[in-house]
């Protein structure tokens, strides 16, 4: 992160002041960033007087830990959970796979009908869920899926179009000429696929891994509609559930139970941080 | 040859292994194994003590005998839930609804009618009090049973009756002495309702009662809908000359203090309001939330001195949904629900009366409501009425509640807002009952397996046609290239091979359903009868159906709105990002964090933050400007409401600066350094230099942002549901409701498909314009 290619250097070489001013107001940010998350935490930690009082009290007087045991038993947490994580690990590791297999027979073989299922690809980007939703509610009673879990991953698992593309945009970096070596061999293209791409990619994977896990994770609009078993709820669902079961005024329940749902994607990402950055870099080629 | 083998092998084994783990990582819907219970489930909406009372009654009914085990569930959202999965064939085998839905789940066939199950059994009419048994009788079938239900009156306040030097045993008895006492029981603070006498916005539930105290009526029972009838009218001004006596904006600030039902700010527990029309639950929340609130109960004054008392009834009614699977062992415990012994224990748990015209001492003796006598004789007078027992109901009631709203709100006078909404639903009506008479053309089931048929083939045609022409061209070229063949490293099946996890998801899950939804617009369609075709008359409603336009024209002024604003304020901190400070990656994570919080989780904090009276927002609102800033009402207020969502938006922009920031960083130095040497200033680099070599990441976020913003959903459906009078209502939501809320499938797929084509159309447009503003290097 060097301060050499921005359009300010010349303006920080010259007035030196002015690096303090982006200092400040990138403090500024961050803090207006950080506060609803911060408000959350403290409100999840107060009693409900202490919620309620006006003016506000930035932080609690005693922190109230027993909020997140109350919130923990209120609904089933842990299955609830134990739902969201068997969703969103199929999905991520399904859709990487696949996306991965799809992308490398968009980049490297050749064959007639590549480019327009390409094209036709990307375009079902456009396609907005309420389309396929009502339909999509046959095929899952169809198939018998109706309440289970399956509908919320399985489509993922297939792969999906935005994953594809970015893992195509990334492949399309590797040189076409690096597998010759192996190809010489004997090597088929799966073993390039696999030797090769793959491990070249992990950050590309990981990135793919971290969007799908996440969109999963947040996803409302088809556990809404999928899921009609109170056992099979996913988190967000569970939350709502909590929502609409306690009624607006039990605050500290809802921010610690909204807290307990976004703990475990900041926690991943903070593992993840490292391939996620680099991983990241690529997505700016998109053309 | 072995290539291909592997190829095949390994994309064999990868499905293979989808396949199975599709099977495994579903739970095991447990069967019916011989010589054990048969497991009944039972789905109702209760929580806390409500749902105990079903419980025991339960527990009763499973420990009198052992064939039969009813499993009780407290569903959230049961009605939702329960045509959800009726729909989707798998129905609990008892649910509890409201009555109020009752004739619509009827009509659309999702119920077991129960006469033949009744026959010969205790459930009988004769046994009930005519008011409740008749909600489960429509179109002379029995379809429901009533469970727990209710009657209303009005509860005042005795402690602030006599602050306010009123009789504390003597209730109104007109509405005229009501409006009389309200005037005197509310008290002005420094310009502030610190309390209110009565307020017909409150509680929420029956904007559509009032008319009954006024000699309205909402139907004429056969097709035509009232709505306009003077004595609705009547009802209506009365209700607006509480908004025209203390003004919009003070009731605004006054209930956006008030807590929920059900918890101890709830505005009349907590002595903020001094009378409330309320049911018969009300005394056992007092007893739990706030023992000692001395209140009275009585009925609600009538117009005219002496009238006959106007009470509004109510009941929970338990129903088999058609699909269920042991109906028989489901009626079984209906039967056990309906003795005496059960019901009576059943509503003393909840603390509402009985349905059965006999009533026993011990249950009078064993009630803590001080008036149960005063409630259970409502519901064998005269003056009971229900809810109109008509199949559009549910979507009456909601255009019921937005003329209040409107009313309310002083968006309109009476007149205007009864006849607009009398309009709609008459015509909303009339198209319902002509649809019911179409032939259902079974067909038409196939026609999505055509059409993809026909796209196949369309996409191999034009694959085979430019193949030919490509090789033309070759040969045309002429000896240069000899025999050597299009592409080098060729091969369908090997292609293919690699395509086809994405190829079965893309048929399966987005071909099938997009062809699917094609068909059903131009049907009538709820799930549980077969599609009727209606050709282009889901269209020609959509586009006379102002909702819809309201509906559009909030989701596209909230992508105006949060889009462009979004993007520059992501482009500026990416740009501050990108100047490079030590602490710069902190930064970057701060900022990114929001938008890894689940949207529910957002939605509900900003719903707190956004709280007019203790909200946070305000409170520093109020500091930064030195108190110049009255509160804003944020989401309560129609203005405010659609304009607070755009503010939440930039939270969760963090992905969108991440991914410019990763651009700005590959701008080469040079470019900038040859810059400073022409003398250019910061505005011009960035201008010049940094907008053209990330345009195609902008133009990305643009075009992702215009599809996701389009399809907003989840704020308003948590955070205002729509409101308030539909301010926030977006197209996605109101697609929602149409849905599966009054299960129009065909008007809502006609409604996606419009939408698609919006995207198609902003997006086409955006391509056009970025053909000559987007630099691609």
């Amino acid at each position: 992160m060097s301060s050499a290619g921005s359009p300010f250097s010349s303006v920080f070489r010259r007035r030196p002041w002015t690096r303090g001013l982006v200092h400040v107001a990138l403090i500024l940010m961050s803090l207006v960033f950080v506060f609803p998350l911060l408000w959350m935490l403290s409100t999840s930690l107060k009693s409900i007087d202490e919620v309620m009082l006006v003016p506000p009290r930035w932080l609690p007087q005693t922190f109230q830990w027993r909020n997140y045991i109350e919130a923990l038993n209120y609904i089933p947490f842990w299955t609830y959970t134990k739902n969201t994580l068997i969703a969103c690990t199929l999905a991520a590791v399904g859709t990487t796979l696949s996306s991965a297999l799809v992308a490398y027979s968009f980049t490297r073989l050749e064959w007639p009908g590549r480019n327009l299922l390409f094209g036709l690809t990307l375009a079902t980007m456009m396609i907005p869920f309420p389309v396929v939703m009502i339909p999509l509610h046959g095929v899952w009673k169809a198939l018998g899926w109706t309440g289970t879990l399956r509908p919320l991953w399985v489509p993922a698992a297939f792969g999906t179009a935005f994953n594809i593309f970015l893992l195509r945009q990334f492949f399309q970096r590797i040189p076409r000429s690096l597998p010759e070596a192996m190809m010489l061999d004997g090597a088929s293209e799966f073993q390039i696929f696999i030797r090769i791409y793959l491990p070249l990619s992990k950050a590309a994977l990981a990135v793919v891994a971290f969007f799908q896990f996440t969109y999963t994770w947040n996803d409302f609009l088809a556990p809404l509609l999928f899921l009609t078993d109170q056992q099979t709820f996913t988190l967000p669902l569970g939350l709502d559930f909590y929502r609409s079961r306690l009624g607006g005024t039990q605050w500290h329940y809802l921010m610690a139970a909204s807290f307990l749902t976004t703990a475990p994607l900041v926690v991943l990402f903070f593992l993840l941080q490292k391939w996620f950055l680099r991983g990241l870099s690529f997505m700016k080629n998109v053309d | 040859m072995s290539t291909r083998r592997t190829c095949l092998i390994i994309c064999a084994a990868t499905l293979l292994g989808m396949g199975v783990l599709a099977i495994k990582a579903a739970p095991v819907l447990a069967g019916d194994e011989p010589g054990r219970p048969v497991r009944v489930t039972y789905w109702d909406k209760w929580g806390g003590a409500e749902k105990n009372a079903m419980q025991a009654v339960v527990d009763d009914f499973n420990s009198s005998q052992g064939r039969i085990f009813v499993e009780f569930m407290s569903i959230s959202d049961i009605v939702q839930k329960t045509l959800l999965a009726t729909a989707g064939g798998i129905p609990p085998d008892l649910a509890g609804i409201w009555a109020a839905n009752l004739v619509e789940f009827a009509d659309k066939g999702a119920l077991q009618p129960l006469d033949e199950l009744a026959r010969g059994t205790i459930v009988n009419r004769d046994r009930y009090l005519p008011v409740y048994w008749n909600m489960g009788v429509y179109k002379d079938r029995l379809w429901g049973v009533p469970s727990t239900p209710a009657t209303t009156g009005l509860y005042w306040n005795k402690s602030l009756f006599r602050a306010a030097g009123l009789d504390p045993e003597r209730p109104p008895r007109t509405i005229a002495e009501l409006d009389e006492y309200a005037q005197k029981l509310t008290k002005v603070e420094n310009g502030h309702i610190a309390q209110i006498g009565f307020m017909p916005a409150e509680p929420r539930w029956w904007p559509f009662f009032w008319v009954n105290f006024f000699g309205g009526r909402l139907w004429d029972g056969e097709g035509r809908i009232t709505l306009d009838d003077p004595g609705n009218v009547r009802a209506f001004e009365w209700i607006q000359s509480y908004p025209k006596r203390y003004g919009v904006a003070a009731l605004q600030d006054l209930s956006s203090g008030f807590g929920d039902f059900a918890s101890p700010q709830d505005p009349f527990l907590s002595g903020k309001l001094a009378m409330i029309f309320q049911g018969v639950w009300l005394a056992n929340y007092i007893h739990q939330l706030a023992p000692g609130l001395d209140f009275g109960a009585a009925p609600f004054p009538a117009l005219h001195a002496g009238g006959p008392p106007v009470t509004y009834v109510d009941s929970d009614m338990v129903v088999i949904p058609r699909g269920a699977k042991h109906v028989a062992e489901a009626f079984e415990f209906l039967t056990f629900l309906s003795r005496q012994s059960s019901l009576e224990k059943l509503n003393l748990g909840q603390q509402k009366n009985s349905p059965l015209r006999e009533v026993s001492d011990a249950f009078f003796a064993n009630h803590k409501h001080p008036y149960i006598h005063l409630f259970q004789d409502l519901a064998s007078s005269p003056g009971g009425v229900g809810q109109p027992k008509m199949s559009l109901w549910w979507e009456y009631r909601r255009e019921i509640e937005t003329v209040f709203q409107r009313v309310w709100l002083m968006q309109a006078t009476p007149q205007e807002a009864l006849a607009h909404g009398n309009a709609r639903m008459q015509k909303a009506w009339d198209q319902a009952r002509a649809r019911q008479g179409l032939p259902v053309w079974r067909w038409l089931s196939v026609v999505p397996f055509l059409l993809m048929g026909l796209t196949v083939v369309g996409l191999v045609a034009l694959v085979a046609v430019r193949r030919v022409r490509a090789r033309r061209r070759i040969a045309a070229a002429g000896a240069g290239g000899g025999a050597t063949s299009v592409r080098s490293n060729l091969s369908v099946l090997r292609g293919l091979l690699f395509f086809s996890p994405w190829g079965i998801g893309l048929a399966a899950f987005l071909a099938y359903p997009v062809m699917a939804s094609l068909v059903y617009s131009f049907c009538d369609y709820s799930v549980l009868t077969p599609p009727r075709w209606v050709g282009l008359a889901n269209f020609v409603d959509l586009f006379t159906d102002e909702v819809f336009w309201i509906a559009l024209k909030n989701t596209l002024l909230y992508v105006v709105l949060a889009l462009p604003l979004g993007l520059v304020f992501s482009f500026f901190a990416a740009l501050m990002l990108d100047a490079g400070t030590r602490a710069s990656g902190i930064y970057r994570t701060l900022v990114f964090l929001p938008s890894l919080t689940p949207i529910v989780a957002s939605a509900i904090t900003w719903m707190w933050i956004f709280n007019s009276q203790a909200g946070v927002l305000n409170h520093m609102l109020g500091k930064l400007t030195f108190g110049l800033l009255g509160p804003v009402p944020w989401l309560a207020d129609p203005h405010t409401a659609l304009p607070s969502l755009v503010l939440m938006s930039f939270w969760s922009v963090g992905q969108v600066v991440i991914i410019l920031l990763a651009a700005m960083q590959d701008v080469p130095t040079a470019l900038y350094e040859a810059a400073d040497l022409d003398g250019a200033g910061w505005w011009r680099k960035v201008w010049h230099i940094t907008v053209p070599l990330t345009s195609p990441v902008i133009f990305f976020n643009t075009i992702i942002g215009i599809i996701g913003g389009l399809q907003l959903f989840i704020q308003p459906y948590m955070m205002t549901e729509g409101g308030p009078a539909r301010a926030t209502l977006t197209y996605t939501m109101r697609l929602y409701q149409n849905a599966f809320t009054f299960l129009r499938m065909g008007y809502a797929s006609a409604m996606a498909w419009i939408l698609f084509l919006v995207i198609l159309g902003l997006t086409a447009a955006a391509i056009r314009v970025s053909r000559s503003r987007v630099h691609y290097t």
